[in-house]
């Protein structure tokens, strides 16, 4: 019996080992590296292993890594918001609007991942160029004489890039989370009055909550990590962002501690914004127990009058 | 927060009564117009989220050199140009190469842990599983980053092995994933049933369990391939000399807006849809949904 046991144990290591094996060397050693790595410093372009916090009080001095950390901060936070603007109505619409193909229509939202992320970045660019097909578009029919120059590499850009990139992970939960959302709550709602907006703000919107938070956290820290899209359809440096700084460091100035220890501060970014809605769902969810017992009575009328 | 949650639910009860009749048609007919407003935006937003696909797609058949209205007609010309650029054609290469090997390379690695992760109980083991999707969850700038620190800690010449090590360390965790929630819906007693009949586990697995997780793995390589395929923000952190195609796109960009660009992304939206339409189909026959 021990004996089998002892086997089955094996046959698990086996299975895991390899990739166990991988996760170590690729995943767990380069981020404890990186991490130390930020300790370290350069000297004649040459990594130094003494260990210092020159490059954290670097960080906290200069007003330069800042506002990179800032601006990445907004951006992640506006493309959040649009991300989740734009996915509560197409959520709302496929699931209370569409009776058919309901497949199709969600199909549609997750294909636009499949586009390709630089393809996506580079068509806003061929859109909103001087020379783009809006702009001369806008010229040849006569609205604008001149270019409108806050299209392309404007914060403008960043964020409306960054939002259309963000857009389907944000669409994912909230669908989700809105197909378990029963019709006949807001029929219900609606006959004791609500109007539309009504039933969506105080029926709809509460019992979506965590997903909205969910889908949000996906958008922010997508928008917040990008540095291809800032550097591509995003002003020359005015609004580099903390991304940017990292991958400069690595591989244009050579600084790698640097932007190791800018990666650690992006590592820990994304951990506090994880651990965030973790947080705000524990504070939330009396309030939404409390709405699913009162709901749960409306779902049998309905029933019954049915 | 919970004051905006809670004030509703008072009020529900104690609403209005129902309307009469008459009042209710009147209150139908406005009712339709947000209902057509709500049609209006949600074709709007469709249209944000393919226009720049559209833009690529319509210029890459546009006969003039420059990307603006109006169109100066149709032409193929572009994607001649770009199947005879050498530095484009190359770098298509690498990528299929990169791309082929970092999916096979997951799989085999992924997919016997996805098995070990269904089966097998041990200490850590969410820990472990959220662990293993790090490196597809966070921004390509940290993953890219922590892996360049290895190679260079260990004084690796970046090349696309290099790159294929990222791209396999990204696709991983995903097939794992895919592979646990594959086998939760898989009814264990086919398994104990080849078991009675004499099989051992490994005939077990090969004869019984895999030919039924054929089209999830299918539709995880096509993922897979995807995803690598489109990889840029990890990649760049780790690439040497030799470039796949988006970083050959990405540095041609810097310096010119060529059609030719246009023409390979077309390429590359039309090969993501094929095997986009391959997965949805094989997917479609299991009456599974995609992910």
């Amino acid at each position: 019996m021990s004996l089998i046991r002892r086997h089955r144990w094996l046959q698990g290591a086996i299975l895991l080992g390899p990739a166990a094996a991988w996760a170590l060397a690729f995943i767990v050693v380069p981020t404890v590296l990186a991490v130390c790595m930020s300790f370290w410093k350069m000297r004649d372009f040459r990594l130094v292993k003494e260990w210092n916090l020159d490059n954290y009080s670097t960080f906290l001095e200069g007003d330069i890594y800042w506002r990179g950390l800032l601006n990445a901060l907004q951006n992640g936070a506006m493309a959040a918001a649009l991300a989740v603007a734009l996915s509560l109505p197409l959520a709302h619409f496929i699931r209370f609007r569409v009776r058919r193909h309901k497949t199709l229509f969600i199909g549609a939202v997750v294909v636009a991942l499949w586009l390709g992320y630089l393809l996506r970045v580079f068509g806003w660019r061929v859109l909103f160029g001087a020379n783009g097909v809006l702009n001369t578009f806008l010229m040849d029919v006569g609205i604008t004489q001149e270019p409108l120059s806050f299209l392309i590499f404007s914060r403008f850009a960043i964020v409306l890039t960054q939002t259309q990139l963000a857009m389907p992970f944000a669409f994912i939960p909230i669908y989700a989370a809105l197909e378990r959302v029963q019709p006949s709550l807001l029929q219900a709602a609606g006959d004791l009055g609500a109007r539309r907006w009504r039933q969506f703000v105080s029926v709809e919107l509460p019992l979506i909550a965590p997903a909205l938070v969910i889908g949000a956290t996906f958008a922010f820290i997508l928008a917040f990590g990008d540095y291809f899209a800032t550097s591509f359809v995003g002003p020359p440096s005015a609004t580099q962002t903390i991304g940017n700084q990292v991958a400069d460091n690595f591989r244009a100035t050579i600084n790698w501690p640097m932007g190791a220890a800018l990666g650690t501060i992006m590592m820990l970014a994304i951990l506090l914004v994880l651990t965030l809605p973790a947080l705000a769902t524990r504070l939330w969810r009396p309030a939404g127990r409390r709405r699913r017992d009162a709901a749960a009575p409306d779902t049998t009328d309905e029933g019954a009058l049915a | 927060m919970s004051t905006t949650i809670e004030s509703p639910a008072p009020a529900r009860p104690a609403g209005p009564a129902r309307p009469s009749g008459a009042r209710r048609a009147a209150l139908a007919l406005r009712g339709r117009l947000p209902g057509l407003a709500l049609d209006g935006t949600v074709a709007l937003i469709y249209l944000f989220l393919y226009l720049p696909a559209i833009v690529i797609a319509v210029y890459a058949f546009s006969a003039g050199r420059t990307m603006s209205w109006p169109i100066d007609g149709l032409t193929l010309s572009w994607f001649e140009t770009a199947y005879s650029d050498d530095g484009l054609m190359e770098g298509l290469r690498n990528t299929l190469k990169v791309a082929s090997i970092s999916t096979v390379a997951a799989l085999l690695l992924g997919v016997p842990a996805g098995f070990a992760l269904d089966r097998f109980d041990f200490p850590g083991k969410a820990l472990f599983q959220r662990m293993l999707m790090a490196p597809f969850l966070v921004p390509g700038v940290v993953s890219g980053m922590a892996l360049l620190s290895l190679f260079l800690e260990l004084d690796v010449r970046l090349s696309l092995t290099t790159v294929v090590i990222t791209h396999t360390t990204m696709l991983l965790g995903v097939f794992v994933i895919l592979t646990v929630v594959t086998l939760q819906r898989w009814d264990r007693s086919y398994e104990q049933a080849a078991m009675d009949l004499g099989a051992n586990e490994l005939r077990t697995f090969w004869f019984v369990v895999l030919p039924n997780m054929k089209s999830a793995l299918i539709g995880a390589a096509l993922l897979g391939l995807t995803v690598s395929l489109d990889e840029i923000t990890r990649t760049f952190f780790v690439t040497g000399t030799d470039n796949t195609l988006p970083m050959v796109v990405m540095s041609r960009l810097r310096t010119e807006l060529s059609p030719a660009i246009n023409a390979i992304g077309t390429t590359i939206i039309g090969i993501s849809l094929l095997g986009l339409l391959i997965w949805s189909l094989l997917f479609r026959k299991r009456g599974a949904t995609p992910l």
